[in-house]
């Protein structure tokens, strides 16, 4: 009979650690009386609101001057507390939860690695987000010449930090969890254990006008599993306890 | 911007390429070592010598009263079964090398690593070389001292290596190497079953034999050469030549028909001119290991199994009834019966038998050859292969993992015990 006690503790295990985090971080808000007005021109306008009629706002921006703007120029009014706003009425998200999807594609000097991966998570600081994942991820091992075939369902736990506000936010981030091995390879070639995960990365995310952004990130992937398998012939058989490690890109779109 | 993306993309396509996995492979292997010899010192050994254990049993021959059982790569026992309930080994006959050999009358048939041999077996204690055909499946191999290749060593290696060592090549390579691959292929190679039966003096052939004697003449296949012997008179080689669907395995001739296993293939030769069989027609299948029974010149038997053996590769077990159409040389299945692991088969009566290994002895009815039905598996009974008695109606044979066994067929196709020889 299967025994669910230690997945259920490995999986226990990564949601610990994600509100652990959560705790242990400081919290920041914005200014309540700030705006943010994006102009048809491109330009941004930071500062405190003094006046709002049908024709136009008034504000007091940061370098102390008061300025009038035309309400038929405004292309939105964002609160800065809730956004970064970067180009015309491009904008990030700088609290709240988020959903994130990501397509993966990897390789190594021998070995190719495919991963779908869905986050779920919450924007702690301007900086720092956390979440938890889910992935389904394929990986093949080279094992003198012969391929072996590895199938995972990967739960983690998710941090990304972004190192600036600008319209392509440029982020590190990383996933750490366990990986389990879900089935043997299609030919019935070869098995495979789960084991451990971790992928740091590195990646962009871009500004929209929606909800909508896209990411491109690249990030190095180490997973730890064994596996035991034949050639062809049946002749030569192997036993292997391997670091999948691969260079893997990855497109993703945050979704809320 | 562009061009810090695209140096950017580069650095990470060139920088994928100098990744690999980490971690540690244990390898196990079976590795082979050529042995070296005097070839002319083995083909003079003496040709009778005393009777000896079995310890790597092969083909089996059943006389009236005696029986041949292989010893693989050294020569065959003699035993007494005049009295079937105790066979009583006699002596050996040494044929270095072999492993298939067949008996037709009293002229036995042989082959000796290199070379093919005809032996006299009127006197089954005093067996003589009738003639050798040197160097008939391949010139011998020598190493720089002047040594013949006559085999190799095998044992089981386990090593542990990095991941990424290129040793781990090696170990492929060395296991394929040109030396073994070229012996190998140009020699017979050994069968993939334990052990089954050449045949029995009454006329019946194995379904798993690489050699078989018809109307004076020997056909013996190698994994792709079908080489013909003249039995009558001078015994020579007459033709050899290169076959073209797939690695061969059985060879069973009936008529005027020469039936061919192959692992991926049953092939139909013509034997109008027995000493240069003419391809008819063949039947592809799911690459398996493939005994061939041909029941007449229009039906054939042909098992399909693939599981344990490295050499029969596959997942397909069943038992095919093929239709052979002898204007157009086409084959065709007629019937066909998923089975647990297929070895060898004999048709006894209106019975057939087909051995299952450890799964068993499954029980055909064949009133009407071509229109089959089963009737049990009797799982008490592990057979590779099975054979008629050559002269009591009542027993059948059996070569199964326990060694050799004898049984009487009582009513409603249920056997009982009478002897074995273990192996």
């Amino acid at each position: 009979m299967f025994d669910s006690r230690p997945v259920l503790g490995k999986l226990l295990a990564t949601i610990g650690a994600f509100f652990l985090c959560v705790s242990l971080t400081a919290q920041e808000y914005g200014p309540r009386d700030q705006i943010v007005v994006s102009y048809k021109d491109g330009s941004i306008f930071k500062g405190r609101l003094l006046e709002s009629s049908s024709y136009g706002l008034k504000m007091i921006i940061s370098t102390g001057d008061t300025i009038n703007l035309n309400t038929g120029m405004i292309l939105k009014i964002f609160d800065p507390e809730n956004y970064i706003v970067t180009k015309k009425d491009k904008f990030h998200y700088r609290t709240g939860v988020f959903g994130y999807g990501a397509l993966t594609f990897g390789s190594n000097k021998w070995d190719n690695s495919a991963q779908i991966q869905g986050i779920v998570g919450y924007r702690h600081t301007e900086s720092l987000s956390l979440g938890l994942g889910l992935s389904l991820e394929g990986h093949d091992i080279s094992v003198a010449d012969n391929w072996f075939y590895h199938r995972y369902i990967s739960s983690f736990g998710y941090s990304r930090y972004y190192l600036n506000n600008k319209n392509w936010r440029l982020y590190t981030d990383a996933k750490m969890g366990y990986s389990f091995a879900i089935d043997a390879d299609f030919f019935e070639r070869n098995t495979s254990e789960d084991g451990f995960l971790f992928q740091p990365g590195l990646g962009v995310h871009l500004a929209s006008r929606n909800k909508v952004k896209m990411h491109f990130g690249m990030s190095y992937l180490f997973l730890r599993t064994k596996g035991q398998g034949s050639d062809w012939s049946g002749d030569i058989q192997f036993d292997y306890r391997v670091w999948i490690s691969r260079l893997v890109f990855s497109l993703g779109f945050e979704l809320w | 911007m562009k061009k810090h993306y695209i140096l950017f993309l580069l650095a990470f396509v060139l920088f994928q390429g100098c990744i690999e996995d980490v971690g540690t492979v244990k390898v196990t292997y079976e590795k082979a070592t050529a042995i070296y010899g005097n070839l002319e010192a083995l083909r003079n050994q003496e040709l009778f010598s005393q009777s000896k254990p079995i310890t790597d049993a092969g083909k089996i021959f059943i006389g009236e009263d005696f029986l041949l059982i292989g010893e693989e790569g050294e020569g065959i026992h003699v035993f007494d079964n005049s009295v079937p309930e105790n066979p009583v080994n006699v002596g050996f006959i040494n044929i270095f090398g072999s492993r298939e050999f067949y008996l037709a009358g009293n002229e036995l048939y042989a082959e000796s690593v290199y070379d093919m041999v005809k032996i006299d077996l009127t006197n089954i204690r005093e067996p003589q070389l009738v003639a050798r055909i040197n160097n008939a499946f391949a010139e011998p191999m020598e190493n720089s001292n002047g040594e013949q290749l006559i085999g190799f060593n095998y044992e089981t290696v386990s090593e542990e290596f990095g991941i990424n060592d290129s040793r781990l090549e090696q170990i492929r390579q060395s296991i394929d190497n040109i030396v073994y691959l070229s012996f190998e292929n140009q020699l017979i190679p050994p069968s993939a079953v334990p052990t089954s039966f050449a045949g029995n003096s009454n006329g019946t052939i194995g379904t798993v034999n690489r050699i078989a004697e018809h109307e004076g003449h020997v056909y013996v296949i190698g994994k792709s050469e079908l080489s013909v012997f003249s039995s009558n008179g001078s015994f020579e080689m007459i033709s050899q030549e290169q076959t073209y669907w797939g690695e061969m395995e059985t060879v069973y001739p009936l008529g005027n028909r020469l039936f061919i296993g192959t692992q991926n293939s049953m092939v139909v030769f013509s034997l109008s001119n027995p000493a240069k069989p003419e391809y008819m027609g063949n039947y592809w299948h799911p690459v398996s290991c493939d005994p061939v029974l041909p029941v007449n010149e229009n039906t054939a038997y042909v098992s399909l199994r693939s599981g344990e053996f490295a050499a029969c590769p596959g997942d397909t077990n069943e038992l095919l009834v093929l239709n052979i159409d002898n204007s157009s040389g086409l084959v065709s299945e007629i019937q066909s019966f998923g089975l647990s692991s297929p070895y060898g088969m004999t048709v006894k009566g209106n019975r057939l038998y087909v051995g299952e290994g450890a799964n068993g002895l499954a029980i055909f009815n064949a009133s009407d050859p071509r229109n089959l039905s089963l009737i049990n598996i009797d799982r008490s009974i592990e057979a590779y292969d099975i054979i008629p008695h050559p002269t009591r109606s009542d027993m059948i044979l059996i070569a199964g993992p326990e060694g050799f066994s004898q049984y009487e067929i009582r009513a409603s196709d249920v056997f009982s015990f009478v002897s074995n020889v273990r192996f």
